[in-house]
């Protein structure tokens, strides 16, 4: 009884073990890799923006500078507003509000660099968007915009899932 | 429930049900394992960063070794208590995200959007698969897979 169950023992210990080891070996051959000591959010925003630059503290959300739909629709029908979309290019990919820009939260500065952004008017009104009121890149994107020299960002906190249902012009690829 | 053969089909239903879960949820987790450690510390309980990335980099590899021996006569025993141990993790670690009240996403199939209900309904499904796990452990204690 004792031998068996120490058999078993030994052989949840090498499950556990090797998934340890197998998990390496994966994350070791894969560009997205987690590093060995996990890095929050805010921290790898404070990297990105090292990149482009910007080396002081960290980023954090940012409460201030929201944007209700109704003005936010009518800027967008305007084209009187710079939209950002901080959500992951997949998601970016499958519709995004009408003329916005992908910006996602993870590689914030290669996408930054691309976006050419950096060399327009950094006055130009800038409303940030991501999925809905619970998810946080909105804010961090808005507040690393502002670290970047933009004037006037703003987050459509409500996101994507409430301008769906807005029924407010969409872009989705052909 | 045994057909003439011997085959127990609610094990078997059972065993394919939990491998899967397994496959699915690992698969969600490897997809983006950045973002499943993001889930991870938002549960608040990890000690320290490296503990985050470990179990980030070993729970979905785990979820699918466990789904595999299941099936393995001489390693069906021992997956079966890692299935349970897992199930049990998952319970209280979202015992504890209720009771501290955190509206995040559980990371359990790959990363959603966290919604007032993501917890309630994830715990709800780690208690049942929990119970159903040790319903099964009872149900084929003594036997080898192939039974």
């Amino acid at each position: 009884m004792r031998e068996g169950l120490r058999e078993e023992g030994l052989r949840m210990a090498v499950m556990v073990a090797g998934s340890l080891v197998l998990g390496a070996v994966v994350n070791g051959v894969r560009s997205d890799s987690v590093p060995w000591e996990y890095e929050p959010k805010a921290q790898r925003m404070s990297r990105e923006l090292a990149r482009v630059g910007i080396k002081e503290g960290e980023t954090r959300e940012v409460a201030a500078g929201a944007i209700e739909l109704g003005e936010f629709a009518g800027m967008v029908r305007e084209k009187s507003v710079l939209v950002i979309d901080a959500r992951a290019p997949l998601f970016y990919r499958m519709g995004h509000v009408a003329g916005a820009i992908n910006l996602p939260r993870e590689g914030f500065a290669s996408f930054l660099e691309r976006s050419g952004l950096l060399g327009k008017d950094k006055s130009r009104a800038v409303v940030v968007y991501c999925q809905s009121e619970t998810c946080e890149d909105s804010r961090m994107v808005a507040e690393s915009l502002r670290r970047v020299g933009f004037t006037s960002v703003r987050v459509f906190r409500e996101g994507w899932r409430r301008w769906l249902e807005s029924g407010e012009p969409v872009e989705k690829p052909s | 429930m045994k057909a003439r053969g011997g085959v127990d089909w609610m094990v078997v239903v059972s065993r394919l049900v939990f491998s899967g879960v397994f496959v699915w949820a690992g698969w969600g987790k490897l997809r983006d394992p950045l973002a499943f450690a993001d889930s991870v510390a938002a549960f608040r309980m990890l000690p320290h960063p490296v503990f985050v990335s470990l179990v980030a980099l070993g729970v979905p590899v785990l979820e699918w070794m466990t789904a595999v021996l299941l099936w393995v006569p001489r390693w069906h025993r021992a997956a079966r208590w890692v299935m349970t141990g897992l199930f049990a993790l998952f319970a209280v670690a979202l015992s504890v995200a209720q009771v501290r009240g955190l509206e995040i996403d559980c990371g359990c199939f790959g990363s959603g959007e966290p919604t007032k209900w993501s917890v309630p309904l994830a715990w709800g499904r780690a208690v049942g698969l929990l119970g159903w796990a040790i319903w099964y452990g009872w149900r084929v204690r003594g036997r080898s897979a192939d039974q």
